[in-house]
């Protein structure tokens, strides 16, 4: 079903709106789930309060890109819930890379200012980048893709894969510094 | 909250655009959407394309081995925004010697009326898109390596020849592979074909041979001809007593063609003139059948000789569903020389297409198996006027004119003659980022309306319609046509009229002059650099300065020799601007002598359509700068101020080069 006759049943609170989401999106969000906290349970929970959410955002929320919306959904349920595993317990799992690799970028520490510049700089930045370098950025720190996954789906060597994460990386730590983040 | 967890969650919030699909979103790229047009088109995007389904007892020849089995044509093909695919005849460039090497490759017109006997597209047929396929296996090496070579296996054709020999109903006696057979590496062990012989009995023959090849072709060869009941076995059948014949065949052979709905095609030839596919009640279905899956019955003077089977989706992946153009802007396209061809403008009447020209229009897809796409265009055939002596006794002579059907936005840039190929200032309209541009008085065009191309001498030089490039005047004397005309060569060897420094409209400007860009002539003078007894060298300058702001594209442009990672940044001027930039008139091929002079910022090189932008010492930063907005096919909108510009035009004899430098303030990106 297309996404705007989803997104139309939403708006006539029609329970066919969530059946219709699982089953277009219920496999992409699974795949984002399970690359944060790598449990079949966890993710299965938080694949369903992500229905839950989306019925509760839409109305008023309408979105551009429903895929993206309902991803949004889970991977922050996720990484919330990842977040709160790891106070209780040392986690691992590829968030817990990605967290590592995204410090090799700007650090542990607490230095960035609230509010939307880091985002502006982000979505800057992400502008210049070659396309490829883009999506294997976005796939990684996005969708928290492993780099094995990445690689076959773009159908690149793992080699590659890290180094585009690396030179992309580089360049981001780069780039924010000159626009004045304290890293 | 820690930099790296925020930064994690700041890119969780980034917009829409810019996170990758992963189950791939099948975008609407027409403005029409499927439900508009009518449920065939939109069931052609969905269901898919089954080729042969079985229908009798025996198993269809490429039912275990089929690349696509019956159950993924049934299951919707999603498809990200398809990538472009070039058009370009390559195969079709054929030089001739003698007329009658050039005669075998034109049409009569009894050909023509013949040609697409039984196409499913007419003139009539609406369509809003149509596949494309990617040919796993396109001819390489020239030629040298049959088409398939590196497609099906050993594997994949054992069970083709077996399932083809007890469709038939025969028996195997002796089989073997044919490899290639000469030291190129790796494709030794690769079959070119699995022939077979076989029992006859069936058929009251010796012998029946069976290939099947690694492209998908079967070929059933009665070596003895098979003979037909008595009242099939006309010398000479006419149309009704074909179409009987073929109906007698391709129920005969059912279990081999295993078409649900045999659509038979009598033409007129009684020896080759037989042909079924499986036609559809989706039109896109059948004529893809038509084109790339399709059975032939061919006969010599004692019987039947040969059953051809060819499935050439066998060998291809689905690319997409291109959207493509209806048959009158094809037409408007050809009639403006946007198309392919494989005979030189010579034979054209007046050297150029006209509508009256045109005999026939139809829809095909190329397939020959060494094509690296399967796609469509249409084909026109047009009236011609060969130059070789001997055919004006003859009949009327047609050639085919090609027009790719998908879109053009879908279309790699191409080297061929002819064809809508983005090239200088085409380039900038085509790349231009919105759809329709606006004219100074008001009129709004599309990007495609407003690039046109034209040949001359076989060259392929672009213009834009509607006159609105405009050049200022030259400001040196234009040697060669009328010196009131706009553009003017600036690389002619050989030019019959010598340049007379003396003559005192050499110059058509003068120091103080106010040039329509608003920018001030400083001076205009020339200096003798050296002279003797037989030639004079004579540099001469025009320069001008000022500030003249350009609005146009900016974007890359691969650089010499298309090496690797090298691209020039180039700027086009909008040749709608108020402001005309001045310059010289190009060739088109590309010739003149370009070179850089570092000013205030970078230094300009014009060759009257881009500007290059370019500084021998940091233009790569700049590149680097600007990466990630700019590629060779997409540009984005800048401003441009320059303040100087210089002309100069060497000349020594009846040999000139001219050179233009110049230096910009400023280049602003806009929004």
């Amino acid at each position: 079903m297309e996404d705007s006759r989803i997104i139309d049943l939403y708006f006539k609170r029609s329970e066919e709106a969530v059946k219709e989401s699982q089953t277009k999106y219920g496999r992409q969000c699974d795949i984002i789930a399970y690359n944060i906290l790598r449990s079949k349970e966890e993710s299965e929970e938080c694949v369903n309060d992500t229905w839950f959410r989306a019925w509760n955002s839409i109305p008023p929320q309408k979105p551009n890109r429903l895929s993206v919306f309902l991803g949004r959904i889970t991977r922050n349920l996720a990484i919330d819930r990842y977040r709160s595993q790891r106070r209780e317990k040392r986690g691992g799992g590829e968030i817990a890379v990605c967290l590592d690799e995204l410090a090799e970028c700007v650090g542990y520490e607490e230095t960035f200012p609230d509010g939307p510049s880091l985002r502006d700089a982000l979505k800057q930045f992400l502008c210049e980048q070659a396309p490829q370098a883009k999506e294997i950025f976005m796939l990684r720190y996005w969708y928290i893709f492993s780099v094995k996954d990445i690689a076959e789906r773009l159908k690149l060597s793992e080699g590659a894969v890290k180094m585009s994460l690396h030179r992309t990386r580089t360049a981001l730590r780069i780039f924010l510094e000159n626009e004045g983040f304290d890293i | 909250m820690r930099n790296n967890d925020r930064l994690l969650y700041e890119i969780g919030e980034l917009d829409d655009e810019n996170v990758p699909a992963i189950v791939k979103e099948k975008k609407k790229v027409s403005p029409v959407t499927w439900a508009a047009v009518g449920s065939v088109a939109a069931a052609a995007a969905i269901a898919g394309f089954v080729i042969l389904r079985g229908t009798g007892t025996a198993k269809m020849p490429w039912e275990d081995y089929q690349i696509y089995s019956p159950a993924d044509y049934s299951k919707e093909v999603i498809i990200d925004e398809p990538p472009k695919i070039p058009y370009e005849l390559k195969h079709f460039i054929i030089y001739w010697e003698e007329a009658y090497e050039a005669r075998a490759y034109l049409y009569t017109a009894s050909d023509i009326e013949n040609s697409s006997v039984g196409n499913p597209w007419s003139e009539e047929t609406e369509l809003t898109s149509l596949p494309v396929f990617k040919n796993r296996s396109p001819d390489t090496y020239a030629g040298f390596i049959p088409a398939g070579i590196r497609c099906l296996t050993e594997e994949q054709l054992t069970p083709m020849l077996d399932n083809t020999v007890q469709a038939l109903g025969v028996t195997v006696q002796n089989s073997g592979f044919d490899y290639i057979n000469w030291d190129t590496r790796e494709n030794e062990d690769l079959p070119v074909y699995l022939a077979a012989e076989c029992s006859g009995e069936a058929y009251g023959l010796d012998m029946i041979d069976v290939t099947v090849y690694a492209d998908s072709d079967i070929n059933v060869s009665f070596l003895d001809c098979l003979k037909l009941p008595d009242e099939y076995m006309i010398a000479d059948p006419d149309n009704d007593q074909r179409e009987k014949i073929l109906s007698y065949l391709a129920d005969r052979f059912k279990n081999l063609l295993q078409f649900e709905n045999p659509v038979l095609i009598a033409e007129n030839d009684k020896y080759s003139g037989y042909k079924v596919y499986n036609g559809s009640e989706d039109i896109v279905e059948s004529i893809v059948n038509y084109n790339l899956a399709n059975a032939s019955f061919i006969f010599d003077e004692e019987g039947l000789y040969k059953i051809q089977l060819r499935n050439l989706l066998c060998i291809s992946d689905y690319m997409g569903d291109y959207p493509v153009i209806s048959l009158e802007r094809a037409r408007e396209l050809l009639l403006s020389g946007s198309y392919l061809k494989s005979f030189p403008d010579s034979f054209l009447k007046g050297g150029a297409i006209k509508e009256e020209d045109i005999a026939k229009a139809e829809l095909i897809y190329l397939n020959a198996s060494d094509d690296e796409y399967f796609k469509p265009y249409y084909r026109f055939y047009v009236e011609l006027a060969p130059p070789f002596p001997e055919w004006k006794e003859d009949e009327t002579l047609y050639g085919d004119v090609y027009v790719p059907a998908v879109e053009y936005k879908y279309i790699l840039s191409s080297e061929d003659e002819h064809i809508l190929t983005p090239d200088y200032s085409g380039t900038a309209v085509n790349s231009y980022p919105e759809n329709e541009i606006s004219l100074p008085d008001g009129t709004v065009v599309s990007k495609t309306e407003a690039v046109k191309t034209y040949t001359d001498n076989e060259m392929p030089v672009l213009e834009f319609n509607f006159g609105f490039l405009r050049y200022a005047k030259p400001v040196f004397q234009n040697s060669i046509d009328d010196p009131d005309c706009y553009n003017y060569d600036t690389w002619t060897f050989n030019n019959p009229v010598d340049i007379v420094i003396d003559d005192p409209d050499y110059f058509k400007v003068k120091a103080g002059d106010v040039l329509e860009n608003g920018m001030t002539v400083d001076n205009a003078n020339y200096k003798v650099m050296w002279k003797n007894e037989e030639q004079t060298f004579v540099e001469s300058e025009v320069s001008i300065s000022g500030e003249c702001v350009y609005e146009g594209i900016l974007m890359c442009r691969q650089g010499e020799n298309y090496a690797e990672d090298v691209y020039d940044l180039v700027f086009y001027a909008d040749p709608t601007g108020e402001a005309p930039l001045p310059a010289f008139c190009s060739s088109g091929d590309g010739s003149e002598q370009i070179e850089t002079w570092v000013g205030d910022n970078f230094a300009l090189m014009t060759d009257c359509g881009p500007i290059f932008l370019t500084n021998t010492d940091s233009y790569i930063a700049e590149m680097e700068g600007y990466s990630g907005i700019l590629d060779c096919d997409r540009g984005i909108k800048a401003k441009l101020t320059l303040n100087k510009i210089i002309f100069t035009v060497n000349t020594m004899g009846d040999f000139h080069v001219g050179y233009t430098y110049a230096a910009y303030k400023d280049l602003e990106i806009i929004e």
